[in-house]
């Protein structure tokens, strides 16, 4: 630095050249000292410019956009606490929501006259405790609830008492306008605002995570369906004065769950006073001996098999004894019978015969294909696993044939006679709204399923399943009658009674299944209590009732061919060659 | 003016355009703020009542309660199946036989008719 001074003063210039321009003049000329000097000072100067730079970038970093607070942070603290997610049934109708809500707490502490205090309080809020009350405001704590999730009204209230030391905080509230109608399914969030049951428990972190701006959560039921089946169920349950019921209605090529029903049932806005048994799930958690009903997936077995045609036919002339058991028909038409006629006079000994024929390898691996074997992969913290024979012994596969022996949940089972009755396909049941299962695949064969479909009608049309004829719906099922086991012995007074649908029959969109658990006859059925005399007649009513709703096109706009192509003789015979 | 102080003054003005625009705009960015602010509150306050009213609407709308108001209120019962048929179940109207294939004419204006069976028709038509 000293030496571009010395120079600038040692050539003095008369013309008053610029300081500036003498030493370029001499850095030019290549003197050693100038070029290191005149190098120093652009690397200074340089590095001085750098710094204001950054300074400069951060400033207006600063000022323009606020360092690094970005803008969603602060939308985040303006919509507060996250927002639990909406459940909506399958068209848009809020089955739980949450609310904002205000609960009341105290700061003891503040607290100057807790008796007058609590006084005050009772006035406005009288469903509260006076002695406890008093205890919670003269514990000299810092903090107590009094009571959750108060009304806006009981909240003024509240206020207008004007009592320091008693403040509100934002709480949500979770709220189910149908109350008791979806409440198996929806379940219900504890005061916490954590899932306890059904969706609410299986998607707990879904819906706490994405909170209402993910969208709503949209199950597969059909509130308007939910509401037929409910309502026809607890008509039947109190008809027949049975303990329980339950009810599906399955989309036959989604396995979507338009409606489930379990009774008695709770109302989920009201947990406290809930019974244990309102809480239990019949229609998933529950497992039943459904008998008779099981009948379809051994014909079905059979003939994918190859091992029976319609026409062929099997002895049941007299009972079937196998070791201590003896296999009766309830009413026995004592002569040999086609599969037809095992399907429609429900005949044990027939479906043992066939299930011999088909043998117990093949049966047990034919009832895991259509899922009867394992617990019921779907979207509930409350599915029963099936109770299977262990060992399988010969007696089992016999009793497997006519629905004993073997529990299994209705929701399951719905989805195994789906399979059968829609061409084939797996359709593991979903309370999801979806377009079907991701991974389609065939358990048994078209022309099996078409069978199926042919004995399901003729069964309504002409056996034990007469009285869930729904005009103009072609339904097509099975009755089921199982008598329930208690201390190891099966009781003759303690039913389990059944009914296994679908419709229309000629192209089947949907399964209806109804199930009264200890039923007990009356004087319109004559003292029966069984599955075509109980659960029949709510599969009539619930068809008509949501098949219209569903837009099925009744049958009388259906060409009298479509009809026809449905007919079957007894005999097995004129069904057509396949069979 | 000396080249020193034009060196001088640009920075200083160029600092100074800077130091303006930079206020200027710290206060834009503040506003905007403000409002973005004010925007998302109304936001969450308006989803809470949209949830809020969705609630209702839904409670308001559980079949049971509609069943009792069609009761009361309608004349109606569910569709019967009968009731429902396809469009190509109804028969079209026949066309009329027209003679020789020939389109017909139009009508004449009936100003022809004798008046006193324009009083008759006048009177059938009256009760």
């Amino acid at each position: 630095m000293s030496g571009v001074l010395l120079i600038g003063r040692r050539g003095a210039d008369p013309a008053g050249t610029p300081p500036t321009q003498r030493v370029r003049v001499n850095a030019r000329l290549g003197f050693g000292a100038l070029g290191t000097g005149h190098a120093r000072l652009t690397v200074v100067a340089t590095m001085f410019a750098l710094a204001f730079l950054i300074l400069g970038g951060r400033l207006v970093n600063l000022v323009a956009f606020n360092g690094d607070r970005s803008a969603n942070a602060s939308a985040s603290i303006a919509t507060g606490q996250s927002v639990r997610g909406d459940i909506v049934d399958r068209n848009g109708v809020v089955l739980a929501s949450s609310l904002a809500v205000a609960s009341l707490y105290a700061e003891p502490r503040r607290i100057a006259d807790p008796a007058q205090a609590a006084n005050a309080l009772l006035a406005v809020l009288p469903t509260l405790d006076f002695g406890d009350v008093y205890e919670k405001l003269s514990s000299g704590k810092s903090f107590v609830w009094l009571h959750r999730h108060l009304t806006p009204t009981q909240q003024m209230d509240v206020n207008a008492l004007g009592v320091p030391g008693l403040s509100f905080r934002a709480e949500q509230r979770r709220v189910y306008p149908h109350g008791a109608l979806a409440a198996h399914v929806v379940g219900y969030a504890g005061i916490d605002n954590h899932g306890l049951g059904g969706i609410e428990q299986y998607f707990d972190a879904e819906l706490l995570a994405d909170g209402r701006q993910a969208g709503a959560l949209a199950l597969s039921i059909d509130v308007r369906a939910q509401y037929a089946l409910h309502e026809e169920l607890a008509a039947a349950m109190e008809e027949f004065q049975a303990i329980g019921a339950a009810g599906l209605v399955l989309d036959a090529h989604t396995g979507e769950v338009i409606a489930m029903v379990s009774l008695p049932d709770f109302d989920p806005n009201q947990m406290g006073g809930s019974l244990a048994d309102g809480r239990f799930n019949r229609a998933s958690l529950g497992v039943y001996e459904l008998g008779s009903t099981l009948k379809i997936l051994t014909i079905a077995m059979a003939l994918d098999f190859g091992v029976a045609r319609l026409d062929t036919e099997f002895d049941a002339t007299e009972p079937l004894r196998v070791g201590r058991f003896v296999i009766r028909d309830n009413h026995p038409e004592a002569r040999w019978l086609s599969v037809p006629e095992i399907f429609i006079h429900s005949s044990n000994i027939g479906a043992a015969r066939i299930a011999i024929e088909v043998g117990a390898d093949r049966q047990q691996e034919f009832l895991a294909r259509v899922g009867l074997m394992s617990r019921a992969d779907v979207q509930l913290p409350e599915v029963g696993a099936p109770i299977i024979p262990s060992p399988w012994r010969d007696t089992s596969t016999m009793t497997v044939a006519f629905g004993h022996g073997i529990a299994v949940s209705p929701l399951q089972f719905a989805g195994a006679v789906a399979a059968t009755i829609n061409g084939g396909w797996a359709v593991p049941p979903t309370l999801i709204k979806s377009d079907g299962p991701v991974d389609p695949h065939r358990v048994l064969s078209t022309d099996t399923s078409e069978a199926i479909r042919r004995l399901m009608r003729l069964n309504v049309l002409e056996g034990t399943g007469t009285m869930a004829e729904a005009p103009g719906f072609l339904v097509g099922g099975k009755t089921g009658t199982a008598e329930k086991a208690k201390n190891g012995l099966y009781q003759s007074d303690a039913l389990v009674s059944s009914f296994v649908g679908a419709f229309p029959m000629n192209d089947p969109k949907y399964v209806v299944l109804a199930l009264l658990d200890e039923p007990q006859g009356n004087e319109r059925t004559n003292g029966y209590a069984t599955g075509g005399w109980t659960a029949a007649p709510v599969v009539s009513r619930i068809i008509s009732r949501i098949g219209p709703l569903l837009g099925v096109v009744p049958v009388n706009t259906i060409p009298r061919t479509a009809q026809q192509a449905l007919f079957i003789s007894l005999d097995g015979r004129t069904a057509g060659a396949a069979f | 003016m000396s080249r020193v102080s034009v060196i001088t003054a640009v920075p200083v003005a160029a600092a100074a355009v800077l130091a303006i625009a930079l206020y200027a705009m710290k206060y834009e960015v503040a506003r905007l703020e403000t409002r973005a602010g004010h925007l998302e509150r109304s936001l969450a306050a308006q989803m809470e009542t949209h949830g809020v009213l969705q609630s209702e609407w839904s409670y308001l709308n559980r079949p049971d309660r509609l069943r009792e108001l069609a009761l009361r209120h309608l004349n109606l019962v569910p569709v019967a199946v009968h009731q429902i048929g396809a469009l190509d179940e109804i028969p079209l109207r026949a066309v009329p036989a027209v003679a020789e294939n020939r389109d017909p004419l139009p009508r004449v204006k009936p100003t022809a008719l004798p008046s006193a069976q324009m009083a008759q028709v006048g009177e059938r038509e009256a009760p």
